[in-house]
């Protein structure tokens, strides 16, 4: 009895492992491979910093982050502003078709990213507005709204109606009422969805490949360029700055609450 | 005339649901409220009682009749306009300002001087005996701290009125003794009327110079707690305030405010009641600890025979099950007093129910079945 145990113990162990190992491997194996001095991914020779300090140079390289930072940016601020508003209509106030309106917001969650690639482009084109930065910028505004409404959403749902009441009854007017009392109790939700949506703007590939212009390119896409003739240790330079960047950010969400909560039992 | 702070007039306020259609929360209300008492609504869930204090406080506004606060007409006036303030059943502190910031939030929205608002937030957490604690953050407050945080908050704005929904229901029993006896000391101390809404009868008695019992919409009592208890107008204020005796009698004789009513062979006397005539079906209720056993019937008052069943000591009384006219089943309380005139009562004793001529109350006969 007790010998099945340790055994399917040390089983789920194991299977642990391997998923962690299936998972991160080829992720540790990038990031060192951006420091070898080789310029194959294959053999290490040694550490260098000589690629990262190549893309210093990289004026294509260094384009598209501006690119992708503007973009990242500029849907976020749109997005994040549409879809606090949007969070707040639906949750606060009695929106016509509200059910409907809900699961509209949702649906660009589900919809296969090529899918929504394609008809934000159809949509260019039979209006005929040419591809740039912008056309890319709102294709991901278009996407953002939804993640940041849902995250809005639920940090709504977690606040007490009463405490709107509450400042109403103490001579706060509606416009007091949403600047004193909700705008503070959303604003933790608004600061996720924010992080969250230029996340997911800067790593986005597939939507922006539809919409770019010429010389509007994003990271992705310049790595994606460059991949074709063959991947350099820059490239995995490249993808460890934008990992860092990504867990920079996560990390920061997480330390922003550990605060929030430190600071609510402090007392 | 009587000087009503709070009126309402024929009011009524329907909600639409999806499972029952239209539903009238509060159905025609006529309310009047004197300034400086100490009011309750008191009912069971979905009596309407909630409804009504939003209406005062203007979170509803009526579909019929009008509300009035000091005589003005305040129908449809917003809730940040009206003289009033409000302790929430959850208390809906501010959890992202401390527990100063909380009671200053209304004297800030008026535009009271800085110096003012330091000063009355002060005084008014020594009238909740939160002295010190204003930099505390309302979260690391306990339930009874954050309640009068909530009242303190209400209170500071020196309201018309204050309107306080089931603020003990989330207090334990102790703590909610002490916040009774609380809020009683605020209300006499500050003169400003009071509005409670509450489920529990004892509460509404303790506390209150005047209680309003509502059902369904509709108000079915309002007097003192005296009134209410002592002279039921109906069959469900009297099941409401406390246990009671219900007996299904016919009025034989109507006489100088007294009348004689039939249960059976026997005859009782009991007061009058307005509306019920000779010959017609009615109820009389009765008080466990109005109810006097004897092994003599007691020639003073009513009496009727019967036989103890049930005994069970209480501490304080001892609660008597007795069985009279066939099957049915009277309870009766006995105070344990030092010296008891009452000999102790063990079951299967013949006994004596006695109650005197005013004890009980004569009620329109009821369709449910005693």
């Amino acid at each position: 009895m007790s010998d099945t145990a340790t055994k399917s113990s040390w089983l789920l162990r194991f299977h642990v492992l391997l998923t962690y190992i299936f998972l991160y491997a080829p992720i540790i194996v990038l990031v060192i491979f951006s420091f070898n001095s080789d310029h194959r991914n294959a053999n290490w020779q040694g550490f260098t910093l000589h690629w990262y300090s190549n893309l210093m140079h990289n004026e294509a390289v260094q384009r598209a982050l501006f690119n992708s930072l503007k973009v990242g940016l500029s849907s976020t601020l749109i997005a994040t502003t549409i879809g606090s508003m949007a969070a707040l209509a639906l949750s606060r106030y009695e929106v016509p078709c509200h059910k409907l309106v809900g699961f509209l917001v949702f649906v660009p969650l589900v919809i296969p990213e090529i899918v929504m690639g394609i008809s934000i482009l159809t949509l260019y084109l039979s209006l005929s507005i040419p591809l740039s930065i912008y056309t890319v910028i709102f294709a991901h505004v278009a996407f953002c709204i939804a993640y940041v409404t849902i995250t809005v959403r639920s940090r709504l749902a977690g606040i007490d109606p009463c405490l709107e009441e509450a400042a109403a009854d103490l001579g706060a007017t509606r416009w007091a009422t949403f600047r004193l009392i909700t705008f503070p109790q959303m604003l933790p939700g608004i600061i996720s969805g924010a992080l969250l949506s230029f996340t997911l703007s800067f790593d986005d590939f597939v939507i922006t490949f539809f919409t770019a212009g010429v010389g509007s390119g994003t990271l992705p896409m310049t790595i994606h360029s460059m991949i074709r003739f063959g991947i350099t240790p820059e490239i995995n330079a490249i993808s460890t700055i934008m990992l860092t960047l990504s867990l920079t950010i996560m990390g920061g969400m997480r330390l922003y609450e550990q605060y929030r909560t430190r600071r609510l039992k402090a007392q | 005339m009587d000087d009503w702070v709070v009126e309402l007039r024929g009011v009524t306020r329907q909600f639409i649901t999806r499972q029952f259609g239209t539903v009238k929360a509060v159905d025609q209300i006529d309310l009047g409220i004197r300034r400086g008492e100490f009011f309750s609504l008191l009912g069971p869930s979905g009596c309407g009682k909630t409804t009504t204090l939003r209406l005062i406080a203007g979170f509803e506004e009526p579909d019929n009749g009008q509300v009035f606060i000091n005589g003005e007409d305040v129908s449809v006036l917003p809730p940040f306009k009206r003289k009033v303030n409000t302790v929430f059943q959850r208390y809906a502190l501010f959890p992202h300002l401390d527990v100063f910031e909380n009671i200053a939030f209304g004297l800030r929205r008026s535009g009271t001087a800085d110096d003012v608002i330091e000063k009355k937030v002060r005084e008014s957490l020594d009238l909740v005996r939160l002295s010190n604690m204003e930099r505390r953050h309302v979260q690391s407050l306990s339930g009874g701290q954050q309640q009068r945080v909530a009242l303190a908050r209400a209170l500071v704005n020196e309201p018309e009125v204050l309107l306080l929904d089931e603020p003990m229901a989330a207090l334990d029993q102790k703590l909610r003794r002490e916040m009774q006896f609380e809020l009683k000391r605020i209300q006499k101390t500050t003169g400003i009327t009071f509005i409670l809404v509450t489920h529990d009868q004892e509460e509404a008695l303790t506390m209150s110079d005047s209680v309003a019992v509502l059902n369904t919409g509709h108000v079915e009592q309002l007097g003192t707690p005296r009134d209410i208890y002592d002279q039921p107008s109906s069959r469900f204020v009297a099941e409401f305030m406390g246990t009671s005796n219900f007996l299904p009698v016919r009025i034989s004789s109507v006489k100088n405010g007294r009348t004689t009513v039939k249960l059976s062979d026997l005859e009782f006397l009991v007061p009058s009641r307005q509306g019920l005539q000779e010959g017609s079906a009615a109820e009389i209720s009765i008080r466990p600890e109005r109810l006097r056993l004897t092994h003599e019937a007691d020639a003073t008052g009513n009496s009727m025979p019967g036989r103890v069943t049930d005994a069970v000591f209480m501490g304080a009384c001892t609660r008597f099950t007795v069985e009279v006219d066939g099957k049915r089943l009277l309870t009766a309380e006995h105070q344990n007093l030092a010296h008891s005139p009452h000999p102790d009562f063990t079951p299967g004793d013949q006994v004596w129910v006695n109650w005197g001529h005013s004890s009980a109350t004569l009620l329109p006969s009821s369709a449910v079945s005693p």
